[in-house]
């Protein structure tokens, strides 16, 4: 149901971005992120950026996996 | 950052610590039946190889697979009705091979359909700009690509573009696993719910599951680490025995969803009952245009004729994605029904349970 | 004559035509032996040869990296030195589309005047029909390349052997992801392979190494061919996932687009399935060329089978299989 993956926004101008996967470069819709910024990361589906990613929660996420990983050993 | 959601050592114990998790199970039939409802999870299971690792301790059930393995014969009917009358088809890649009652889109460009395979939704507009055929746009996805279906909407109407429509046959989650839970017979020992539908639905919608099936949920991104983290919540609920619905996907995630994607989708779509590969007409389970987007709707700009759904009886998909049957009690399986000549969802689908059993012979 | 695009007229046989041949023979210069000819005309050499046919249709026709005339020499090139063959001759026959643009033409033979040049190869024959436009997508070359097997080895499909070695080259998807991005709309700085590895593979040979199995990862990537050699020599065998060269760029593009590199095509590589002894003979030749620096042992041969299989253990540890797509890839988005 959805390949998706976070892109960095270089640029923006009106709906439009262009952001970057590992070196390649596309326009992107941005319509529904509000106040995108330069160097945010956003998850893109079929063109069209769908959440902002989180780069709290990301670590967050990463801290839990260690604490799991701690309580095992 | 992605490499550390991939790549990441700390994958390797944490993924043992869920199988010693399992094992230590109190008064548990083993395996443990986890359903992963999204086709984009069943390939990331299969791609990063855990359904070997867990092969003892969890059973991974696909679900209703993804939006375009669902897609009713009678859809694909259409599409190819519309592209024998000489409109512009455009589509995303997974729909080209998907079999209709006696035809396929593959075999329509063969015979010179004019047919684009696009990456995003937005890119028919430029088509339809650029030609003075009717360009009709394949409108297949869930939650994920609905905002992206309905920009499109929103765009050619700002723009008066009249040269385009949509074949509107996207689909939408939490009344389909209403209907699977009512349909589901085996027990289900956890759910791995969608995580990109989740990111426009959020995770509240599904809250309904361990209240009144008391079968744990997760939510759950599609990278190892996030992959791992989801398993090991539903082992642990199970454990506790406390079943709700876990976020573990929260860079992504909010309960709440994503409300500037729903507010733009409840513009241009609404609510109403489809018909799904494999199990019939579900109930609320899709989107149409509203009215004043009526223009858009190639059901109402062209006169398609097609046969009424002849329900393939010998076809269990639905029984299989229910978790009742296996591929190996379907009588078409293998002999009528392959990769190369899918019947229905589960093996049009490029990893559904009968695909799957047909490349890996599990 | 219209020195904008090629017309009918050009393929008719007379003055058009002669004009149309006078800019090919010039743009193709010393690359081309017997012009004038019906046929070519060589001093076959001694020994045993070998003749491989391609026909290139390659879409888009230009692409970071090379266009069909470059392909068309190297893929036909690699076909030879899949044998043990170094490549002497080719053929080149173009099918173009009324209407196509002089320039391209110009741009395309150039490359191919270029690739047979590096690659001390000749033109030795060549044919050139004009299309009337729709019934041929721009342009299509058909290819014969001769070549001469440099030592005598059973270098087959057949003779991979379990405890043998897996060898790539270099990084695998480039082509085959560098085509998908262009065609998507990407901007990126991937670019195709293609390459000839004859001289590569006649280092090897040159050194009396020996190998079971040569086989180059064209259409349906690394997965297809090791795939085919499994079958052929009826073995299963294993590649690990940490060891496998990708380039960030081409697994992000990859990823990005629901599409997996193992499968995606190489222009320019050889996968090379030798004993584990010759390894590090093998590594160390291909280390000192520009086209072998980043070759690497990828995975082994493991045992005989009546149901042969492609194993990867992935990142975790785990293994699953690789199997024989029943359908080219394209884009996805669930």
């Amino acid at each position: 149901m959805c390949l998706a993956v976070p892109y960095r926004v270089i640029s923006k101008d009106g709906n439009k971005a262009i952001a970057d996967v590992f070196g390649m470069k596309k326009e992107i819709d941005i319509r529904i992120i509000e106040d995108v910024e330069i160097d945010e990361y956003v998850l893109v589906h079929a063109g069209f950026a769908i959440q902002r990613v989180s780069q709290e929660d990301a670590k967050e996420t990463l801290e839990l996996l260690t604490e799991l990983c701690e309580a095992e050993e | 950052m992605n490499d550390k959601f991939r790549k990441n050592p700390e994958i390797k114990p944490l993924l043992h610590k869920i199988k010693n998790d399992v094992a230590a199970l109190d008064g548990k039939t083993l395996p443990l039946k986890f359903m992963e409802v999204c086709g984009t999870h069943t390939v990331s299971i299969l791609k990063f190889g855990f359904r070997h690792f867990f092969k003892d301790s969890i059973k991974f059930l696909s679900g209703p697979g993804c939006p375009v393995c669902v897609t009713s014969t009678q859809d694909i009917d259409k599409i190819i009705y519309l592209a024998q009358q000489g409109h512009h088809i455009v589509t995303f890649g997974d729909l080209i091979k998907v079999p209709g009652s006696t035809s396929s889109l593959e075999k329509e460009i063969a015979k010179g359909a004019l047919v684009s395979v696009v990456y995003s939704p937005l890119d028919a507009l430029s088509i339809a700009k650029n030609t003075s055929k009717e360009v009709v746009f394949i409108a297949v996805g869930f939650e994920t690509t609905i905002p992206a279906i309905a920009s499109l909407v929103l765009d050619a109407y700002a723009q008066k573009i009249n040269n385009i429509t949509i074949l509107c046959l996207v689909k939408t989650m939490p009344n389909v696993l209403k209907f699977l839970l009512s349909e589901l017979s085996g027990e289900i020992d956890g759910f791995i719910m969608p995580g990109h539908v989740s990111v426009i639905i959020g995770s509240e919608p599904y809250e309904f599951i361990p209240k009144e099936y008391n079968i744990p949920c997760t939510v759950a991104g599609f990278e190892p680490v996030d992959l791992g983290l989801g398993i090991e919540s539903l082992v642990s609920q199970i454990k506790k025995n406390t079943p709700f619905v876990d976020n573990r996907y929260k860079r992504m995630v909010k309960s709440e969803g994503n409300r500037a994607a729903q507010e733009l989708i409840s513009v241009v779509f609404e609510e109403c009952d489809v018909s799904w590969r494999g199990f019939g007409t579900i109930p609320k389970s899709g989107l149409c245009l509203k009215e004043d987007f009526a223009k858009f709707d190639a059901e109402k700009k062209f006169d398609i004729e097609v046969e009424d759904e002849v329900m393939q009886s010998a076809c269990i998909c639905g029984d299989i994605i229910a978790g009742r049957k296996t591929p190996l009690d379907c009588t078409l399986y293998q002999k009528v029904c392959n990769p190369e000549n899918p019947v229905g969802p589960c093996m049009v689908s490029f990893e559904g349970a009968c695909a799957a059993y047909y490349k890996y012979g599990e | 004559m219209n020195k904008d695009t090629i017309l009918l007229s050009h393929g008719s046989g007379g003055k058009q035509s002669q004009k149309l041949l006078e800019l090919i023979y010039n743009t193709l210069g010393e690359a081309v032996i017997n012009h004038g000819e019906d046929s070519g005309v060589f001093q076959a050499p001694e020994g045993v040869a070998a003749i491989t046919t391609d026909s290139y249709t390659i879409d888009p026709i230009f692409f970071p990296g090379g266009n069909i005339g470059k392909l068309a020499v190297c893929g036909t090139a690699n076909d030879l030195a899949m044998v043990g063959a170094f490549p002497r001759y080719i053929t080149l026959s173009l099918m173009i589309e009324e209407g196509f643009d002089f320039d391209d033409l110009k741009k395309i033979l150039l490359s191919v005047r270029d690739e047979t040049q590096k690659g001390n190869i000749s033109i030795i024959a060549g044919d050139t029909k004009i299309v009337s436009k729709g019934k041929i997508d721009k342009i299509f070359i058909n290819t014969t390349g001769y070549g001469t097997i440099i030592s005598p080895q059973a270098i087959s499909s057949k003779e991979a052997k379990p405890g043998d070695a897996i060898i790539i080259t270099g990084d695998i998807g480039d082509h085959g992801s560098a085509i998908m991005a262009a065609r998507n709309g990407f901007e990126s700085s991937l670019i195709s392979d293609c390459a000839n590895v004859a001289p590569l593979i006649k280092a090897l040979l040159k050194r009396g190494v020996v190998i079971h199995a040569l086989r180059d990862p064209t259409r349906g990537g690394l997965a297809s061919i090791l795939n085919e050699i499994a079958g052929s020599s009826k073995v299963n065998i294993e590649l690990e996932e940490e060891k496998l060269p990708i380039k960030k760029s081409v697994s992000g593009v990859c990823d990005a687009l629901g599409i997996d590199p193992l499968y995606m095509a190489c222009e320019g590589r050889a996968v090379i399935i030798c004993t584990h002894d010759e390894v590090v003979k093998i590594l160390n030749i291909l280390h000192n060329e520009q086209l072998g620096k980043d070759a690497r042992v990828i995975g082994r041969v493991i045992e005989r089978s009546n149901e042969p299989k492609l194993y990867l253990k992935t990142y975790i540890g785990a293994k699953r299989i690789l199997p024989l797509l029943s359908r080219e890839q394209t884009p996805r988005i669930c």
